[in-house]
């Protein structure tokens, strides 16, 4: 009995439904070998469901879609996984040329037309008895979204009983040899994925010809539907609006505007209860867990630290989830046609527009995403343009610096002003991502020409299940990632910053001094923790650094977060929750904390408007996030380019907080 | 023979002719577009360059420089 079954299909086709339909959350990512896209892996029963990415011909244009066609086209005896192919019931004609081209690959299969409540509804009539005849091998009609039918499908991979489809274009291809017929066909598609394309092209697009040709006459009888499909004509009504070039604009920049408000608006209670429950949790350890040590560890070091980026789920998971109903809605397309027109001013095709909007998650997937980009020089430009998109790990740094020093007031009654600086910093990420990729696209001009097509997918409601399981798994995929090198260097900057290379002597010393210099409204107990963090370890490093930062408004304690935030930047506000509770114990929580932070010396705020605005900036525009690097230097093959991206984006960062500092301060 | 970006709202065409350009025709052939195939114009977007069309209830976006080059002869709704 087969162990692994492929799920393939177009873009589109409800492919993911099905795969979670058939598998539940027993799912996880993973690499193909060899190659560096992600395949999703999945167990229904003792079989391995392997869910493709999405694919239009095995003539692949793109890069992703490279990697699903080489993962078919290498899919050989003995070795040889059926395939179970879904395509969608409202275009059979255009998803069958993938099938036909698996089909003359000699691969077991079955055809899961999907959509069936769509199918009806648009008084689509497909002859499944014919169908399943000429096809010659099973077919289904079932909705994957209510799971109509999907136990069909469930009995088919039990009793694996996937057929070889009848030949399409075969004949073509096939030769007589001494060992009867050889399949030439798969031959003729390795060379197309393996070597050099180019020769081929005129072979490719004959192949199509000659297959759309069969797959018309094929379904000429079987497939009986009315001139003008009712989803197409309710959907025109929605697109005179979405798609208007001032309306459909207009419509969205107010969606993106109100995503930025639900993220501050709804978040703001489980923010305040999250940061109250570490901060007394906190507490509690350093009060009653001995020894004395043990408590601070696990209470200033481990507890703030992980609250420091817990806190933060509310947030992520809102944009997540407003992200995902954007996408299963089928309106993410229509910003990519409205940002055509812009984004070609910038040398980018509304392609682009994919991997910048996934961006705002998180950089590494929409790097990825860049596979589906046609043209390598803009390929290019959006992988070293999409790190100054603002991802979801800026998003705890701008939302604490933000707090720090915007009020909690509204603008014209209804705007929250925090959520206006959110927008505004979004707003900045996204112009210079265009910059820079313009930038990149001018010093690596190219001959080849940037292609455009665009299906529109229909709108659809969204799928609630599927945005729910999507947010639950992202944002839980994030703490995960997060709270583990967080909970590293917690543990680390905590040990940094309690223990000195001096003795103990030397440090009572030093704290008698600074008390007898202190000035009245400093406490004795302040000036003893500011001086032991003062002598510490991380005190020395963050000195170290300090002329380097002085110039932008930074001490040497910012310094520090600064320094361990190169590794991932969400790592910086569990740095200053972890620096900032060393001693300090009337604040419980880090903005109260790093409100009550004081310039040594003086009654002046450390966190002044000019050293917030001067982070903000340093943060909207470095670098850093190691994981970025790695996948800037799979995706193009090569160290030059992260080296590039990253020294340019520092400089870039280093100047303009520079700038923010010194004109502000 | 006329091509996509010279039709006018609504009307519908066979397509005849497709680029000589092999990349973009093969793009359009995985969408679907073949010598033969019947499309709609839906809508043109002049700001946006672009042009709607609809090919078996499928919409599909092009830009006006593409559209030029592909050659439908009309049909009657």
């Amino acid at each position: 009995m087969p162990n692994n079954i492929l799920l393939v299909g177009n873009p589109n086709t409800g492919k993911s439904t099905l795969f979670n339909q058939l598998t539940g959350l027993r799912q996880k990512t993973a690499n193909f070998e060899g190659v560096t896209v992600e395949k999703k892996k999945g167990k229904f029963g003792n079989h391995n469901i392997i869910d493709l990415p999405g694919l239009k011909s095995l003539w692949s244009v793109t890069l992703d879609e490279e990697v699903s066609a080489r993962e078919i086209i290498h899919n050989k005896k003995p070795d040889q996984s059926p395939v179970l192919f879904i395509a969608s019931g409202l275009n059979l004609e255009e998803n069958l040329l993938l099938f036909s081209q698996i089909a003359d690959l000699q691969v077991p299969m079955a055809l899961v037309l999907n959509y069936k409540d769509e199918v009806t509804k648009n008084k689509i009539q497909i002859n499944l008895t014919d169908l399943k005849s000429k096809l010659g091998c099973p077919v289904f009609l079932v909705n994957s979204r209510s799971g109509e039918g999907v136990d069909l499908v469930r009995a088919l991979i039990k009793s694996d009983g996937f057929k070889i489809p009848s030949a399409f274009a075969r004949s073509y291809y096939d030769k007589v040899s001494d060992k009867g017929f050889e399949n030439n066909y798969r031959p003729k598609l390795m060379q197309w994925v393996d070597s050099d394309n180019s020769v081929i092209k005129g072979d490719a697009i004959q192949d199509l010809e000659k297959r759309h040709l069969i797959i018309h006459n094929i379904l000429q009888d079987t497939v009986r539907q009315p001139k003008e499909l009712q989803q197409v004509s309710r959907g025109e009504k929605l697109d005179k609006v979405f798609l208007h070039p001032l309306w459909g604009t207009l419509i969205f920049l107010v969606i993106l505007f109100l995503v930025f408000q639900a993220i501050f608006t709804f978040a703001t209670y489980p923010m305040d209860w999250i940061d109250g429950f570490f901060g007394n949790l906190a507490n509690w350890a350093v009060s009653t867990i001995q020894p004395t040590w043990l408590g601070d560890l696990i209470g200033n070091g481990i507890i703030k630290g992980l609250g420091g980026i817990l806190i933060f789920i509310p947030q992520i998971a809102i944009l997540f989830f407003l992200f995902g109903i954007l996408e299963s809605t089928g309106y993410m397309s229509r910003i990519s046609f409205l940002s055509d027109n812009l984004l070609k001013r910038f040398g980018l095709s509304g392609s682009a527009v994919v991997p910048l909007v996934s961006g705002l998650a998180c950089s590494i997937p929409a790097i990825m995403s860049a596979r589906a980009i046609n043209n390598e020089q803009e390929r290019l430009a959006i992988i070293l343009a999409t790190p100054f998109m603002t991802c979801s790990a800026r998003l705890p740094v701008y939302a604490i610096l933000i707090a720090l020093i915007f009020p909690e007031d509204t603008f014209l009654g209804i705007f929250n002003i925090k959520g206006l600086a959110l927008f505004g910093m979004y707003m900045l990420g996204t112009l210079m991502s265009l910059l820079a990729a313009w930038i990149v696209i001018k010093f690596k001009s190219s001959d080849k020409k940037s292609m455009w097509i665009l299906e529109l997918p229909l709108y659809r409601r969204p799928h609630w299940k599927r945005v729910f399981q999507d947010m639950y798994l992202k944002t839980k995929s994030f703490v995960v990632d997060a709270g583990k090198v967080i909970l590293l260097f917690s543990i680390i900057l905590w040990f940094l910053s309690s223990f000195s290379p001096h003795s103990e002597s030397y440090l009572q010393e030093k704290i008698t001094e600074n008390i007898t210099n202190k000035i009245p409204e400093e406490s004795a107990a302040e000036i003893e923790s500011s001086t032991n963090l003062q002598y510490s370890y991380s005190g020395y490093i963050g000195k170290f650094i300090e002329p380097a930062i002085a110039p932008l408004g930074y001490d040497w304690k910012i310094g520090i977060a600064l320094f361990s935030s190169f590794a991932a930047r969400e790592i910086f506000v569990g740095t200053l929750s972890t620096l900032y509770s060393v001693g300090s114990e009337e604040e419980s929580t880090i903005i109260g904390r790093l409100k009550a932070e004081r310039i040594p010396g003086t009654t002046s705020p450390r966190f002044t408007i000019a050293t917030c605005i001067s982070l903000l900036l340093f943060y909207a525009f470095a670098l850093q996030c190691m994981s970025t690097v790695a996948i800037v230097r799979r995706e193009t093959g090569s160290w030059k380019w992260p080296a590039i991206q990253f020294t340019a984006m520092l400089i870039i960062a280093y100047l303009a907080a520079l700038a923010a500092f010194q004109l502000l301060n | 023979m006329l091509a996509i970006s010279e039709m006018s709202k609504g009307e519908r065409g066979v397509v005849m002719e497709l680029p000589v350009n092999q990349d973009l025709k093969r793009q359009l052939l995985v969408h679907g577009i073949h010598i033969g195939g019947q499309i709609t114009l839906i809508q043109t977007y002049g700001l946006q360059e672009l042009a709607l069309i609809g090919h078996n209830g499928r919409k599909i976006a092009l830009r006006h420089l593409d559209c030029q080059q592909i050659k439908v002869v009309k049909v009657d709704a």
